[in-house]
């Protein structure tokens, strides 16, 4: 048992160790760079370096190839601790290396941390707007919403996952059973009436049978994005209430009663909805005098909190983002001739940790250095003296 | 310290474990009621759309493509598109996209398309020249017809913009010299079939 253990604890300090992590994880990095040209930076990141093991679908089963980035970060890691618990010893002399280290303990961590919890959002407002949710970039969700109540509205969210699973869906709050006919990751509909020979409507209710879907490609560029559509079946215990198309290109949500209330579909970005509503009081876009350089661009916005703790004006600028909630708000882009703010908004809460690794690498390789220095200085004096 | 490296492992391990599963869970929520959509109160739609491809349910125009165009997949811009295939294999496109207001202007846009030619920009007096009118019921064309090179070869653009009260929209055909003449009398009856809903 002993020796089990001390194989075990060899293994893991092992110098050899972290160099065949090192190696693979600079194969690792190639490999992606060069898939980067194929998936873009988002499904590169996600399907390299935020995984165990980087998967090929073969014949349709996923077939882990190599290990991936969570794989090498964690070995790395416990490589790194096993090491500084067996065998280094803490002195002086080596306190800068302890610094370091313990610095890319966090920076390792810091990766691991953000992968697993940050979020990315977007928020767009017109000037005088006011939205107390952000939108996901690339996540979708359809939404069966309960519209009765002329106050507020009942939500079922059903991620895009699950409608790709093909899986029927039964939620307590819907009185009618959900069953995916069909799932596309990226398809573009058009109106049936102006297209010549056109295929079957793929849904019998509201405008989906006046569509015409055309399935495409999946894209992974970095400024394009999918828009999946679905054709879903609903189910009450009388049977079948009709087939629907949701698209993400279709921005009006489809409406139909049942069980003597109203409801509605829409497939949109997934929301993110906030204790607080932002207004955009202004937006502005600032050019150097006499030319249409971009100076500026700022967002004069007002938050107000659910609680009324919160009611404020904030500017936010390039440089300069709101931070509020556990939410970064950034400025990050705008549109409609100037008359659309669009704000980057991020959660991550371990956004220091990076900040402070960097920290403590560079006090550790400073204190490093200098205790050599130091040393140099005390060997040179005494060979001069003497 | 034989203690602290396993419990190490363990943790480290489960969040390698935890990190690969990240399940996707439905969610149910109450919110305030939303504003009631464009639709729902007839006012025009307001420049939400965070999709980057247009909603085809929400174009204020329709037409109606000949038999023998062939719908393409519209891209992240278009709100049609067509393939005209000839028999000899020619190959021609046809794209309709719209843009807010006027768009940059007329001369901007119709210099935009010399630039796909390989043309050199013409001023607004030589713009002037260079087009033709085309109505059809209460809908007014701008008309024009460029020659230049392209990547096979000659190329012609046959444009027509159309300005709204709020957007123009813009019909391209583009491809060989030749085909793209020959194409010409099937796009200026495709523009007359163009109606505002």
């Amino acid at each position: 048992m002993r020796d089990i253990w001390s194989s075990f604890v060899k293994f893991f300090v092992s110098l050899q160790l972290t160099v065949v992590l090192l190696s693979l994880s600079i194969i690792l990095i190639f490999a992606a760079t060069l898939d980067q040209v194929n998936l873009g930076i988002w499904a590169v990141q996600e399907k390299y370096f935020r995984s165990l093991f980087v998967l090929w679908n073969i014949k349709g089963f996923p077939v882990p190839v190599f290990p991936g980035g969570y794989f090498i970060g964690g070995l790395l890691f416990i490589n790194l601790v096993s090491a500084h618990a067996f065998r280094f010893k803490l002195t002086w002399k080596k306190s800068g290396i302890f610094l370091t280290h313990l610095g890319l303990m966090l920076l390792l961590l810091g990766e691991l941390f953000t992968g697993l919890w940050q979020k990315e959002y977007q928020l767009r407002l017109d000037q005088g707007q006011t939205r107390s949710y952000s939108e996901s970039y690339r996540d979708n969700e359809l939404a069966i919403t309960d519209a009765s109540d002329p106050k507020w509205d009942e939500v079922v969210a059903i991620p895009e996952k699950r409608l790709a699973s093909g899986e029927p869906i039964q939620v307590a709050k819907l009185p009618f059973r959900v069953a995916i006919r069909s799932y596309y990751t990226n398809a573009t509909v058009q109106m049936r009436d102006q297209l010549p020979n056109a295929p079957a409507a793929p849904a019998t209710r509201d405008i989906g049978a006046k569509l015409a879907l055309f399935p495409m490609a999946i894209t992974y560029k970095q400024d394009d994005r999918n828009l999946p559509a679905a054709v879903i079946e609903l189910f009450g215990p009388e049977g079948s209430l009709g087939t629907w198309l949701v698209s993400t290109m279709l921005m009006e949500p489809q409406i139909f009663d049942y069980a003597g209330k109203t409801w509605r579909l829409s497939f949109r970005f997934a929301r993110n909805y906030h204790p607080y509503a932002i207004t955009l009081l202004k937006f502005s876009h600032d050019r150097y005098l006499g030319t249409d350089i971009p100076k500026n661009f700022s967002s004069k916005i007002h938050v107000r909190s659910d609680d009324g703790k919160t009611d404020r004006d904030v500017l936010i600028s390039m440089n300069n983002p709101l931070r509020y909630d556990g939410m970064t708000f950034y400025q990050q882009s705008f549109a409609n001739n100037d008359n659309t703010s669009i704000l980057q908004v991020v959660r991550n809460p371990s956004w220091l940790l990076p900040y402070v690794a960097c920290i403590l690498m560079g006090l550790g390789l400073l204190v490093q250095f200098g205790i050599h220095l130091f040393g140099f200085f005390v060997k040179r004096r005494t060979a001069v003296s003497s | 310290m034989f203690l602290r490296v396993p419990l190490f492992i363990f943790v480290s391990v489960t969040l390698l474990f935890a990190a690969g599963c990240r399940d996707a869970k439905i969610a149910t929520y109450r919110v305030p009621r939303e504003t009631p959509s464009a639709k729902e109160t007839g006012i025009a739609p307001a420049a939400e759309a965070t999709s980057l491809t247009p909603d085809p349910t929400t174009i204020p125009i329709v037409w109606q493509a000949p038999p023998t165009w062939t719908p393409k997949a519209l891209g992240t811009m278009r709100k049609g598109s067509f393939l005209i295939r000839g028999d000899d294999g020619s190959e021609a496109d046809v794209s309709i996209i719209s843009f807010p207001g006027f768009a940059g202007g007329l001369v901007e846009n119709l210099n935009r398309w010399r630039g796909q030619l390989k043309l050199p920009p013409l001023t607004a007096e030589q713009i002037a020249g260079a087009t033709a009118e085309l109505s059809s019921g209460n809908l007014k064309f701008t008309v024009v017809d460029f020659v230049g090179e392209g990547p096979a070869g000659p190329t012609r653009i046959i444009g027509a913009v159309l300005a709204l009260s709020d957007e123009t929209y813009f019909f391209k055909l583009m491809g060989p010299d030749v085909f793209a003449e020959k194409s010409r009398p099937a796009f200026i009856d495709f523009l007359k079939t163009v109606k505002t809903r």
